[in-house]
């Protein structure tokens, strides 16, 4: 395995799943590690504690039989002597000796040297320190070394009293061997415990005999530290009365010699000592007097009735568990590098193919499809691998496949748009040349025209001045022709001009009853030649307008001689109104031919009059009414006819007043109006009207627009909540209008629906439209269509705003109980989104207190937006409102029903009384109701 | 006698229109092109210059101009003739400072009466 190295291995993992394994693979190795090094430390230092604890006790136990047996064997060894006649045979003759010539006559001499060695060798024998025999009556018969007072009798003298004195008492009174306690005797500078057993010659006590025990023997026990370390000791306690004790023995640590320690029972400072002199054994942990932590064991000692303590310090005692612990943290550290460094070790296998994964992803996300890698593994992220990698190979193929498309679809665009140019160039040039020498040709024409009329005319003159009637019978002739002609030739070449797209408009202030009486002037001699009565209605306080006056009374003089021509003995009647919307109407009306439904239909076309026969019996180009139409269109008008054969025929034009035309008011749109809004653009007037009839059937209000770029105005102005779009028109063709209103984040979400002859519905969904229809269109399909875009128009919605689900039901059901239309959202946010895709309701109820968008913040965004700015909003709230509430809701045209018992009732009661009032109306009044019932 | 300046180029035109209105009681003036309608203008001060529009050497927008840029000719009214419907001829005309336009072919009775209306602005 190669070396690891962690920096290259972080560097490496890198990505957030790396470093989460990393995370997750440290914590639970060093929580588990931990967790049972630290239990095992635990059980080990538990069992070590007690195991010290026991093998104490086990110590103090033993060292206690050791003391009894020692006892047992000294008292088997003394009682051994009671029936010795050498001893009591001793007895009496010390006893004689004593008698009869005191201790210090050469009998009591004798005597001792005859039978001290024997005594001697027996307390040797059994390794007493000092042997004495003393009288059944407590007098000291012998005394091995004389440390025992002889003038003193044990039981009358100073002794009496004392353990010793006890004893040999207790031995000579219950005859058998008797131990006493372990004391300081007067006289005595160490402390000594004697055995003592009386000597029986026939039963009758003779004297008793008393050993001194060896302190050695006992200390040897007591202080045997075999076991117990550097700081193991056994503290030998008696009790001195009552309330004291004093420690018996020799301490290990302290200088203090036996004896000398003496405490008050209840002090504390020996408490295992106080427990064992109790009689009990046990263990535990104590502070010693040096207050060092000791660990003890206790028991009692009843032969001499000594507490025993055997203790230990516990650093000593414990050092292995010390030791044990820092072997635990030792092994710890050591396992932690192997482990972090499998933690990264694992955590670079795993994200290993991710990251590749990662890295190859963005790279075909950034647009290189080249991206290579190689797959390691089989398992989930290999085959993830595997997944990407025929991915991309498939995005490589489409990719290319796809450029390779484009590039071939694009030069044959670019060749496509080559060709074009060059066929726009030519056709531009050819135009050019044609309207060249159409404006050369009727200069040229007119010239010897103007001469021919001009001197014909002037012939007439001076024949009349001259008084020679005969030629100009014949000069007139020339001169109606001449004119024919030129009529002809001016019919040409405007017609030529509106084709070529060469006519202007030059919009003036036309006085309309100057233009009216100049007309009826020019066409008086017409009528009378047709033996015509003429008629011209036109109210005094018409005004003027502004358009093009020439092409205007062009169009008159056009109609009015038509109709003339084809009118005789009858009645040629214009009438000349304003309409509402701005529109001036000539409608020009005779009681002559008529026309049928086919005629009418080629009644505009160039070159083409109602009857091929027409022109032989009435003459003219048959440019007239096409020149008309196109002048009429030209001028933002246009022109409409209506014919009965035989009956007469109606021929009428709407020429709009262009002063400041998009300033003008739409018709039918007031502000106190509330149906949904519809903008009618065509160019043509006869569809525009169509259309404008059947929405308005409906109960739509309609405005309309004559071309592109007033449609773009008006929707603008009006924010509309449909548009219907013609395609072909001037200024802005549809697609350019669809366009521009997708474009603008205002407008972009007014549902636009195409009218158009062709389907090119591949065309206009993609830019927008939500659908299209062709001409002629379908009234049921538009209709249903406005009625999913824009709601019913005569239906009256509520906007619901309100975040709590029970009352938002409740509102809903009030609404609909009216017999309104009820909508609800759960935030200001949706009721904003809301707004943003539906027509306008005609009122709002709205919560204050919700999440995302509270009331406040819904009604400020709200009257940011003209359209929305009266629409009727009625606050339904709970809150508390304070006076700052009240005058920002005030100030943002909203009226409050406060959240009491009774206030659903009182909404009800607002609507009901509202629709009482204006039918399925407006509900514009309840506001100011809503306040008086508050 | 009023003193009329007529600037047209065309032959018959000069010729017929002259003649009518020496028939209705005006002193008739000829210029044949732009320049000569300039310096007529300016020698023979006529009451009323008649333009036309096509003129060769300058035409009847830059005569109108140079005319009305004189002190001594700029207060004589001037009528231009435009061909019919080309439209733009009678704006530029206008622009040029011509008081007012008449389309060609002349109907005599109508510019008569624009005449009568420039001479006598009081009478009209």
């Amino acid at each position: 395995m190669k070396p690891l190295n962690i920096a290259s291995l972080s560097n490496s993992i890198g990505s957030s799943i790396g470093k989460k394994i990393v995370f997750w693979f440290l914590t639970i190795n060093v929580l588990s590690c931990g967790l049972l090094a630290w239990r095992t430390y635990d059980i080990s230092r538990a069992s070590l504690e007690d195991a010290v604890q026991t093998s104490l006790l086990v110590v103090a136990k033993k060292k206690a039989e050791q003391l009894e047996n020692l006892t047992l064997e000294k008292i088997r060894s003394v009682e051994s002597l009671m029936h010795n006649p050498s001893v009591s045979e001793a007895a009496r003759e010390f006893s004689q000796a004593i008698s009869e010539g005191g201790r210090e006559s050469d009998f009591y001499k004798a005597v001792a040297e005859k039978y001290g060695p024997n005594l001697s060798r027996i307390a040797d024998t059994f390794n007493y320190t000092d042997c004495a025999l003393i009288s059944p009556s407590g007098d000291v018969l012998f005394d091995q070394y004389g440390t025992l007072p002889f003038s003193e009798n044990l039981l009358n003298g100073r002794l009496k009293g004392t353990e010793l004195a006890d004893t040999v008492d207790r031995a000579r009174t219950l005859l058998q061997a008797e131990i006493s306690a372990f004391e300081i005797y007067p006289g005595m500078k160490d402390p000594a415990a004697f055995i003592a057993s009386p000597i029986l010659e026939n039963g009758v006590v003779v004297a008793v005999i008393v050993f001194q025990l060896n302190n050695r023997e006992l200390y040897s026990v007591i202080n045997d530290y075999t076991g117990l370390g550097e700081t193991g000791e056994a503290l030998v306690a008696a009790n001195l009365n009552q309330n004291e004790m004093v420690i018996v023995n020799p301490l290990r640590h302290a200088a203090a010699p036996a004896f000398s320690i003496r405490t008050p029972l209840t002090s504390g400072a020996y408490p295992a000592l106080s427990k064992a002199l109790g009689g009990v054994h046990g263990s535990g942990l104590f502070s010693d007097p040096g207050n060092r932590q000791v660990v003890a064991s206790w028991t009692y000692v009843p032969s001499f009735r000594w507490g025993m303590v055997v203790q230990q310090r516990v650093e000593e005692a414990f050092a292995l568990t010390k030791a044990q612990r820092n072997a635990t943290i030792w092994l710890l550290l050591f396992m932690a590098p192997p482990i972090v460094l499998l933690a990264l070790a694992v955590a670079r296998t795993i994200t290993k193919p991710i990251r590749v994964a990662v890295r190859v992803a963005k790279q075909v996300a950034a647009g290189d499809l080249d991206a290579t890698f190689e797959i390691k593994s089989h398992d989930e992220t290999g085959q993830l691998l595997a997944a990407i990698r025929s991915m991309t190979a498939d995005l490589r193929e489409l990719y290319g496949s796809m450029e390779d498309k484009i590039r071939e679809r694009t030069s044959e665009l670019q060749l496509a748009n080559e060709e074009l140019s060059v066929a726009r160039v030519a056709a531009e040039e050819a135009s050019k040349t044609k309207s060249a020498f159409l404006a050369n040709m009727s200069h040229e024409l007119r010239t010897p025209l103007n001469a021919i009329i001009g001197y014909s005319e002037m012939l007439q003159e001076d024949a009349q001045d001259k008084g020679d009637f005969g030629p100009v019978e014949d000069l007139r002739k020339i001169e109606s022709a001449g004119r024919h002609l030129l009529g002809l030739i001016n019919d040409i070449l405007d017609l030529s001009k509106i084709e070529a797209g060469k006519m202007e408009v030059f919009i003036e202030r036309v006085d309309i009853r100057a233009l009216v009486a100049e007309v009826r002037s020019i066409v008086r001699p017409l009528a009378e030649k047709s033996d015509n009565k003429l008629e011209v209605i036109c109210p005094k306080d018409i005004g003027a307008f502004w358009s093009d006056e020439t092409k205007v009374k062009q169009c008159l003089l056009n109609l009015m001689s038509n109709a003339n021509k084809f009118t005789s003995k009858g009645k040629v009647t214009l009438t000349v109104e304003r309409n509402a919307d701005s529109f001036i109407y000539f409608r020009v009306a005779d009681t002559g031919l008529g026309m049928n439904e086919e005629q009418l239909g080629r009644l505009f076309q160039a070159f083409t009059q109602a009857d091929a026969s027409t022109t032989k019996r009435f003459g003219g180009t048959g440019l007239g009414l096409a020149i008309t139409k196109h002048f009429c269109v030209a001028l933002g008008g246009d022109i409409a006819v209506e014919s009965t054969p035989g009956t007469g025929s109606v021929f009428t034009i709407m020429i709009p007043d262009q002063q400041e035309p998009f300033e003008r008011k739409p018709a039918g749109l007031t502000s106190e109006s509330k149906n949904a809004l519809v903008l009618v653009v065509d160019d043509d007037l006869v569809a525009r009207e169509l259309l404008t009839r059947t929405l308005e059937n409906e109960g739509y209000q309609v405005i309309t627009a004559r071309h592109g770029l007033e449609a773009l105005a008006l929707a603008r102005q009006h924010k509309p909540n449909a548009i219907t779009l013609d395609v072909m028109m001037p200024h802005l063709d549809g697609w350019g209008v669809l366009k521009q209103l997708k474009d603008d984040p205002e407008l972009r979400n007014i549902p636009v629906i195409v009218v158009t002859i062709l389907n090119e519905r591949g065309l206009a969904i993609p830019l927008g439209a939500v659908e299209l229809l062709t001409k002629p269109i379908d009234r049921q399909r538009l209709t249903s269509l406005l009625t999913e875009y824009c709601g019913n128009p005569t239906e009256t919605t509520v906007l619901i705003i309100e975040d709590d689900s029970a009352t938002r039901d409740l509102l809903c059901r009030s609404v609909r109980g009216v017999g309104y239309r009820a909508d609800a959202v759960v935030n200001g946010q949706e009721g904003l989104d809301w707004l943003s895709r539906s027509p306008p309701p005609n009122l709002i109820l709205l919560d204050l207190m919700m999440p995302k968008l509270d009331g406040f913040g819904f009604l400020r965004e709200l009257r940011k937006h003209h359209a929305y700015d009266h629409l009727p909003v009625v606050i339904v709230t709970a809150k508390e409102l304070n006076a700052d509430d009240i005058r920002d809701l005030s100030e943002l045209k909203a009226e409050i029903i406060t959240k009491d018992n009774d206030y659903l009732r009182e909404l009800v009661t607002i609507m009901q009384e509202c629709k009482r009032a204006n039918g399925s109306d407006s509900l514009r009044q309840v506001p100011r109701q809503a306040m008086e019932n508050q | 006698m009023v003193k009329i300046l007529l600037v047209e180029d065309n032959e018959m035109n000069r010729d017929m229109l002259s003649r009518r209105l020496k028939r209705n009681g005006y002193d008739v003036v000829i210029a044949v092109d732009g320049r000569e309608g300039v310096d007529m203008a300016a020698s023979e001060l006529p009451d009323l210059i008649l333009m036309d529009m096509s003129l060769p050497e300058i035409d009847g927008w830059e005569a109108t101009r140079r005319v009305k840029n004189n002190d001594a000719t700029r207060s004589i009214p001037v009528i231009a003739l435009t061909a019919h419907a080309m439209a733009g001829d009678r704006e530029k005309a206008i622009d040029a400072g011509c008081e007012d336009y008449d389309t060609k072919p002349v109907e005599i009775s109508r510019l008569l009466g624009k005449i009568a209306a420039l001479l006598n602005p009081g009478a009209a």
